[in-house]
């Protein structure tokens, strides 16, 4: 039914479901990033599985990128700023176990809806088929339970985590329905990501110093 | 259609200007803002230069079409340097006397004068970009160039504005990013290369793109983007970074930024226009709900700047309603009121800087009964006057356009809540004006409010005299005041500009 190649992608985008899920779920920060971590590194590999199945070598180039942004840059920022801060997350809105079940139920449903209504989103016929329809799938899972990671959880890195999960999510989708998308864009893509998670963990940590917590909800000082 | 280095300049020079403002301000951190605001000037000429082509009928490109300027951008061009040279002039004297206040300190004056020129930098290039994918870096990168702006004073408070700022709007953009990158995907197929990230490609192939993918995709966009330019749900981020930056730099915020984000969603939903009327209408929508709710909550603030951020928020619902209703009628009216409500946004945020400087404060409760400047009140008013729609001033006729626009569509829904809306900002601003400049109380004597400025009182507050206003800072507010007034009262003047601008989204919305 599957080329070897395209079980190999479908593998592999199953795997990343599952590392988002424990750098979801998983309550100390610097597991959370280990888990994120992981992520990234099996991004990179989809990416060189893609420019070898596809074939298409520009991708290689993409696999770099990916792997030093994501891969080494983001990690380390998560790293040296997770050291300033508390490293167990501020107590979360919902509890472990129910949120452990939201979230499986948030996978099911949603790669269950992406997965059966594909051809209602699929931009064109090019991308039609396997392995796009499951990396699809995976790529909106993947947004939605960061997108759920971030409106649940009240620590100030964990949302930033979740925000890099989202990203991820969606650069998913950009490497498996754009794949020719010219270099500049791409460049310009990654610069931000990185540039904005900077940002973030720079200003969380002088929110930090000032308040004592990362906890986010705590800070409301401004209303209205 | 020609090639032109202007598109470069537009955005290299603020950015040289960074580089070298950062550069040596290690050495003369004294001197910081001289060289931003040369930078600034260069670039206003550059914005110039570029109006002056297109007004002969040009449209400008570069880089192999993904820089393109027709008379829209080359408006938002003008908006993005004039407002950014009235922030930088204004900057140079109230940000040293934030340093003489302690508020922070010289070194960090080259800092804050690099950030701005990086956030022009940026903003001037979203006006020219001609990529798709590009569009939703760049928007990126205005957040990015004013996220540490927002958290300059490095206050509990600036960093929360900050954080909550950064977070919300890369959220928000990314999913702008899947929207750009579903249209790529989907236009592939008909255009081949790297022409399907050009808008000025897709709108020749819109006709193409699957109904469903045009739907989610611009729905994405206008969530991202939407939550750059503060359309409500997606506002959250807007008054307290508006609130908690320098008073300069919510100038910018409010009068530029959010109207880049807004030019981004405009460019690339009206490519689908013409097959896709429900967008347009969902535009309409959105704009309502924007203004009115926009406007009940400004009310409630008791920070000036809060308000006027609320009020922001409350016109870019005019700017979405006018592209909604579409047509040229309501196209020039929203590009109309992004310029006026530009040049009227940040005088008022400028007035709040020069409340700052003279009272200490932004409070309206703590602002009534004490002495203002008279300068500070003409603008104050004149700007609120004209934001409320008071006739014959500049937002008066920005918004009977849009009005105009709404009848014409039969839309009388949006014109009964656009003309309820324009009544509430005009009692929302005008009442505020009145209890910053004109009430009495008797603690204060029964003293006329408005007290004529005394050089030679310069550093006392209090009933002796007030601080005056640098010279740099209250040029800054008569120019925008003149300029808005101008624009009242001969509106022939920007007339064929905003005419060009009009039906260059016209001709993108048939495909032209």
């Amino acid at each position: 039914m599957f080329s070897p190649m395209q079980l190999i992608i479908i593998i592999l985008s199953f795997a990343l479901v599952l590392t988002s899920f424990l750098t979801v779920e998983s309550r100390d920060l610097v597991k959370s990033s280990r888990a994120y971590l992981a992520q990234a590194l099996l991004l990179v590999v989809i990416l060189a599985v893609y420019a070898v199945y596809l074939p298409n070598h520009e991708l290689f180039l993409w696999c770099v990128m990916i792997l030093i942004t994501k891969g080494i840059m983001v990690p380390y920022l998560l790293r040296y700023y997770g050291r300033k801060v508390s490293r167990q997350e501020a107590e979360p809105l919902i509890s472990f176990w129910p949120s452990l079940v939201i979230a499986l139920g948030l996978i099911i449903v949603f790669f269950w809806l992406t997965h059966s209504n594909y051809s209602f989103i699929v931009p064109s016929d090019a991308v039609a088929g396997e392995p796009y329809r499951t990396n699809l799938a995976v790529a909106v899972t993947v947004l939605c339970l960061g997108l759920y990671a971030l409106l649940t959880r009240r620590d100030a890195v964990k949302a930033v985590i979740a925000l890099c999960l989202m990203e991820n999510g969606v650069h998913l989708a950009l490497m498996s329905l754009a794949p020719t998308i010219p270099e500049t864009a791409m460049i310009g893509v990654a610069t931000d990501v990185v540039i904005s998670i900077w940002m973030l963990l720079y200003i969380i940590t002088g929110i930090y110093s000032k308040n004592g917590s990362t906890d986010a909800w705590e800070l409301s000082k401004l209303r209205g | 259609m020609y090639e032109s280095n202007l598109l470069l300049w537009l955005f290299l020079i603020p950015a040289a200007a960074a580089l070298l403002e950062a550069m040596s301000g290690r050495y003369r951190a004294k001197q910081a803002g001289i060289i931003s605001i040369i930078g600034a000037i260069l670039t206003l000429l550059v914005a110039l230069s570029m109006c002056r082509e297109v007004l002969a009928g040009n449209t400008l490109t570069a880089w192999n079409d993904q820089l393109y300027a027709d008379a829209l951008s080359s408006l938002m061009a003008l908006i993005v340097t004039i407002v950014g040279l009235a922030v930088l002039v204004f900057s140079y004297r109230y940000m040293r006397h934030d340093v003489e206040a302690g508020k922070t300190t010289t070194e960090r004056l080259p800092l804050y004068f690099a950030l701005i020129s990086i956030f022009i930098s940026t903003m001037a290039w979203g006006t020219v970009t001609n990529n798709l994918v590009m569009l939703y870096v760049i928007i990126e990168a205005t957040t990015l160039a004013s996220a540490l702006l927002v958290t300059f004073y490095w206050k509990p408070e600036s960093l929360e504005a900050g954080y909550k700022y950064l977070i919300l709007c890369s959220v928000g953009i990314t999913l702008a990013l899947l929207g750009t990158v579903l249209l790529y995907a989907a236009a592939v197929p008909f255009l081949p290369g790297d022409k399907a990230l050009l808008i000025t490609e897709l709108v020749k192939i819109s006709g193409h793109i699957p109904s469903n993918i045009v739907f989610i995709a611009c729905g994405l966009i206008l969530i991202g983007f939407g939550t750059k330019a503060g359309i409500i749900p997606f506002h959250a981020w807007l008054p307290d970074a508006h609130s908690q930056s320098p008073s300069p730099v919510s100038a910018l915020l409010s009068g530029v930024t959010i109207k880049v984000a807004i030019y981004a969603v405009a460019r690339i939903l009206t490519i689908f226009y013409p097959q896709y009327s429900a967008l347009a209408t969902f535009l309409v929508l959105v704009g309502a709900v924007t203004m009115l709710l926009g406007i009940i909550l400004a009310f409630i603030q008791d920070d000036l700047k809060r308000m006027l951020a609320y009020s922001s928020v409350s016109q870019m619902g005019y700017i979405v309603m006018g592209f909604g209703i579409g047509g040229y009628v309501g196209f020039y009216g929203s590009v109309y009121h992004m310029l006026n409500h530009a040049l009227l946004k940040s005088l008022l945020f400028l007035c709040t800087g020069a409340l700052l400087y003279t009272s200490g404060t932004t409070l309206i409760s703590e602002l009534q009964g004490k002495k203002q400047g008279t300068l500070t009140a003409i603008c104050f008013f004149v700007a609120a006057l004209a934001v409320g729609g008071l006739p014959p001033l500049n937002g008066f006729w920005s918004k009977f356009t849009i009005f105009v626009a709404a009848a014409q569509a039969q839309n009388w829904w949006a014109v009964g809540i656009a003309v309820f809306t324009s009544l509430l900002t005009l009692a929302c601003l005008v009442r505020a004006g009145y209890r910053i400049f004109l009430y009495q109380d008797d603690h204060h004597g029964g003293e006329a409010a408005i007290a004529l400025e005394e050089p030679g009182n310069a550093g006392h507050e209090g009933h002796i005299g007030i601080p005056s206003l640098p010279l740099s800072m209250s040029m800054v507010m008569v120019i925008l005041v003149a300029l808005s007034v101008l624009l009242g009262a001969y509106p022939s003047i920007i007339y064929p500009l905003l005419d060009l601008a009009s039906k260059s989204l016209l001709h993108l919305a048939i495909g032209g």
